[in-house]
């Protein structure tokens, strides 16, 4: 992926989770289907794998649970379903993203106070 | 049973690498992971899927290390130090149980040839051996034994009592350096053939406790005599040997002659015959009172 950085990496893990909860909150889904829809959104998944590990952790943390479903003419699939605990996690997330997005949006245009301090490490940066 | 993208060969490899890079991880957590990688890689590719397909869909998936990386930083670093620690302990216990392996190998093939060895050496080891004399058992062949020659060959003789339990004690001697136990006499198909040869009955073998030097004079009646008896290495032992003649022996200058005693005798597990040659060996003299031959339904010779 072009411009791709280690920090993005970690950015893009780190908010992985609350994508998936997000998209669960709509309603349930399988483990393809979950990756099809992140893989949508374009540079959230770096593989498809990573999804996984990370549903299994959601669900130790209490945040989704999972049922197998055998739908006729299908086969059988494990279905992820949300928690209440998975939706006041999200709902959370989204005030905390908000903010966060913000601070990090104001820094990193120089439009946050004490924006003249980091203009100066730029600038030092440079020389 | 039809195929599907899991027979696919790239999937098997695939997930092959994966079960490997996921060694250590608790084993609910690993079956769990698999699981979901199967049914992804089954939602994905359709059954008849080309090696292109299947390839930019493993490709797309991340590779086994990555996904082993991914489940094992879920487990947080107490938990993740004690999957490390497992896998070192499983890596041990491999290690240990190939070392144990080898040494278990090892003492058998050295077991292999040390039992080999013995048995060798067992099996190898001197008979018997006739200690160089012997002496009548009963008084009245004692009295009547003569050193005569016959066929060219001397040797001690006395005369046969057919239908009477006449006996010899003989001296012999264990010239190895294993303890052999004597445990009777040979046997074919339930005949007694100490001698080597029929014509006799109601054999009796026994071992002197302990040694004792053969007297002419009678005074080894004292001796116990039993079996099985072990004889030491380079020990000295009484053998006496009884029994009932069911033959007789015709005219005068007839003879029985007895060159060799056959022993069954255990060295350590093993059974074998020994053979003691008697040397110059010993005979019975006839002629028995009475023509025929064998023995009469009376025990006499008629």
């Amino acid at each position: 992926m072009a411009g791709d950085s280690g920090a993005l990496t970690e950015l893009r893990r780190g908010v992985l989770g609350p994508c998936v909860l997000a998209l669960l909150e709509l309603r349930p889904r399988f483990g393809l289907e979950l990756v099809r829809d992140l893989a949508a959104a374009d540079g959230l998944l770096t593989s498809d794998g990573t999804v996984y590990p990370l549903l299994n952790r959601l669900r130790d943390a209490g945040l989704v649970t999972s049922e197998w479903r055998d739908d006729e003419g299908e086969r059988a699939r494990r279905y992820y379903s949300i928690t209440e605990a998975g939706r006041q996690s999200v709902k959370a997330f989204r005030v905390d993203w908000a903010q966060f997005a913000a601070t990090v949006g104001a820094v990193v245009n120089h439009t946050a106070p004490g924006g003249d301090a980091v203009e100066a490490i730029n600038e030092g940066d440079e020389r | 049973m039809s195929r599907t993208a899991l027979d696919h060969e790239l999937v098997r490899v695939y997930l092959y690498r994966l079960d490997y890079a996921m060694r250590g991880l608790p084993a609910a957590r690993y079956q769990e992971l698999k699981d979901q990688i199967q049914a992804h890689l089954a939602d994905e590719l359709p059954a008849d899927a080309d090696d292109a397909q299947v390839a930019a869909a493993l490709d797309r998936l991340g590779t086994p290390a990555d996904l082993a990386a991914d489940a094992k930083a879920d487990l947080g670093p107490t938990v993740r130090a004690a999957v490390a620690a497992s896998a070192r302990r499983k890596w041990a216990r491999i290690t240990g149980a190939r070392l144990r392996t080898k040494l278990t190998a090892a003492v058998i093939v050295l077991g292999l040839i040390t039992g080999g060895t013995y048995l060798g050496i067992l099996l190898s080891a001197p008979m018997l051996v006739f200690g160089s004399d012997s002496v009548p058992w009963y008084p009245q062949d004692a009295d009547h034994q003569t050193f005569a020659s016959a066929d060219g060959a001397q040797q001690d003789t006395f005369p046969i009592r057919s239908g009477q339990r006449q006996g010899m004690l003989f001296g012999i001697y264990n010239p190895s350096n294993f303890t052999e136990t004597v445990l009777g006499p040979v046997e074919v198909y339930g005949t007694n053939l100490v001698f080597g040869a029929g014509g006799f009955d109601q054999t009796t073998v026994g071992v002197s406790v302990p040694d004792r030097a053969i007297d002419r004079g009678g005074t080894t009646r004292d001796v116990a005599f039993t079996l099985p008896e072990s004889i030491p290495p380079h020990g000295y032992r009484l053998l006496r040997i009884t029994w009932r003649s069911t033959m007789c022996l015709e005219g005068k200058g007839s003879g029985f002659t007895i060159n060799n005693l056959y022993l069954r005798v255990r060295i350590g597990w093993f059974t074998r015959t020994d053979v003691i040659a008697l040397g110059f060996g010993w005979g019975l003299s006839g002629p028995s009172a009475g023509v025929n031959t064998p023995l009469g339904r009376q025990g006499t010779c008629i």
